[in-house]
This record gives structure tokens, C-alpha cells and sequence, in this order.
């Protein structure tokens, strides 16, 4: 679990779109019904005179398939729901999960940004709200790159407008700053 | 020559099958949810670890923890019917 500073306010968590991980889900139901539906045509090929109890043999094969698929389907979920955006007052934390055991967690400070461009591309992502929002900022550092985010406009605006108001209460401390009378000595 | 190269090489599915000797399945088997539960030991530590909202990993805790058993159990059964 992520740990802010003492003085640091949580403004929104960004995630994927479900439909990012349902469509990935419905691509593994596809892959785990297609034995199934193959069987009957393929039986007389593989076992054209096979005694019954070689319908056992394949259904033990098929249920190990089927743990295998099981396992890799909630590594996938592992992957959606681990990897997420959060934004704070002070700055955006990009929390990367790979695979099972690879973690990368980056993050940027505000005043750092430079643009925010928002891609919603194709009729699927218009359609149920999906898209990926690029935060390229100052110097050399990596662009930030929500990627299949839910409500990509919404995202955008907030990291925006927290954008904002970081840089001015920076200048409202400068101004602060300079307006102090010097102490005579 | 070519028949008997035929005779040599081809060979039928259900031969194979036959010659696997069950205790090899159960092996096979032991391993896989041997395996499986090493992924979901990692599964369940990650989750809890890191959640944020506590009321979906447990859900989805249970989900996972009910399928997996279930076809460890499936997996046993067609393996039990296999051998009798």
C-alpha cells in the first residue's frame, strides 16, 4: 500500500476501464470453450475406436487446462487492478504492475508538467468512455501515460486543474517571498 | 518398403494413451495444483498487500479460491472414473 507525506491530499484514483480486462476475460472464455466445441469433430480423428474410459483421460486433461486458464485469467486481473494512477495536491503517482512479481512505482511532481493530451481513438472507446491521457513533462524525465483509463475527459481536467493550483500557490509563496520587509541591521 | 514404413511409423492415439500409466497422471496431477497453489499463495499475498478496496479482493479472493478447488476436484474425480 502506497504511503502519502504527512501534508498531502488524495484528489482521485485513476484506473482502467473494465472493458479493458473483459475484453481480454472473453478472449481467454473463447480460448477455454474451443476444446469443447472441437471435440466432436476431432473424437473419430483422435480416438476413432477408443473404449469409454478414454472420455476421462480427456476430460482430466481438459479440467488442467481449464486451472491453467483459471490462473492466468486472475494474473490478468491481478495486472487491471493493481495498476493504477493517483493523483494528489502535490503529485501523480504512476503504480505499474507486471506480471506477478514486477512492480514499477513513479511519480511526478505537478509543477513538473508541461502538457496533457487526451486520445480517445476509434467507435469501442468513444462508445464506453475509454481512452489514454499523456502527461509529457518538463526535462528528460518519462511521458506519464494513462493508459485505457475510465472517463479519460475527467482525468484529464483534474490533473489539469490540480496542475493549476500547484503552480499558483508556487507563485503566491514567491510573491509572498519578496514582499517580506528586510530586517534592518 | 513403403508399407512397411507405414507399419513402422504410424501410430494411433489411443495406443499412447493407453501406455500412460496412471500413477504418471497423478503425478502430473500433484504437480499442477502443486503449482497453482504456489500461484495463488502469490495471488492472495499481492492482493492483500496492496488493496485499496477491500470488499472486491475479498470477493474476488473467494471466487478464485472456489474455481481452483473446484477443478482440482473435477481433476481427481475424471482421474478416479479413469482408473476403475
Amino acid at each position: 500500500m502506497l504511503e502519502l507525506d504527512q501534508n498531502e491530499v488524495l484528489i482521485k484514483v485513476f484506473r482502467k476501464h473494465i472493458f479493458h480486462f473483459l475484453t481480454q476475460a472473453c478472449g481467454l472464455i473463447i480460448v477455454a470453450i474451443l476444446p469443447l466445441m472441437a471435440y466432436p469433430f476431432t473424437e473419430a480423428f483422435l480416438f476413432p475406436d477408443s473404449p469409454a474410459k478414454l472420455g476421462y483421460l480427456s476430460l482430466f486433461i481438459y479440467f488442467m487446462y481449464l486451472m491453467v486458464l483459471w490462473n492466468i485469467g486472475f494474473i490478468m486481473w491481478t495486472d487491471y487492478y493493481l495498476d493504477m494512477w493517483i493523483l494528489t495536491d502535490k503529485r501523480l503517482i504512476d503504480v505499474e504492475q507486471k506480471g506477478l512479481f514486477s512492480r514499477e512505482v513513479s511519480s511526478l511532481r505537478l509543477d513538473r508538467i508541461q502538457d496533457i493530451k487526451l486520445q480517445v481513438s476509434g467507435f469501442v472507446q468513444t462508445f464506453v468512455g475509454m481512452g489514454s491521457v499523456y502527461v509529457q513533462t518538463a526535462g528528460s524525465e518519462k511521458e506519464f501515460i494513462i493508459r485505457n483509463a475510465k472517463h479519460p475527459e475527467q482525468a484529464k481536467d483534474l490533473i489539469l486543474a490540480a496542475h493549476n493550483k500547484q503552480m499558483e500557490a508556487t507563485k503566491t509563496v514567491r510573491v509572498e517571498t519578496t514582499n517580506t520587509p528586510s530586517i534592518p541591521s | 518398403m513403403s508399407m512397411l514404413n507405414e507399419a513402422q511409423f504410424s501410430f494411433s492415439l489411443n495406443e499412447i494413451l493407453a501406455k500412460i500409466p496412471v500413477s504418471a497422471l497423478w503425478i502430473a496431477l500433484s504437480v499442477f495444483v502443486g503449482l497453482s497453489l504456489i500461484l495463488g499463495a502469490a495471488l492472495l499475498y499481492h492482493w492483500n498487500k496492496y488493496k485499496l478496496h477491500s470488499p472486491n479482493t475479498d470477493m474476488t479472493r473467494i471466487v478464485y479460491l472456489l474455481g481452483i478447488f473446484l477443478l482440482i476436484a473435477l481433476c481427481a474425480t475424471s482421474l478416479v472414473f479413469f482408473n476403475a
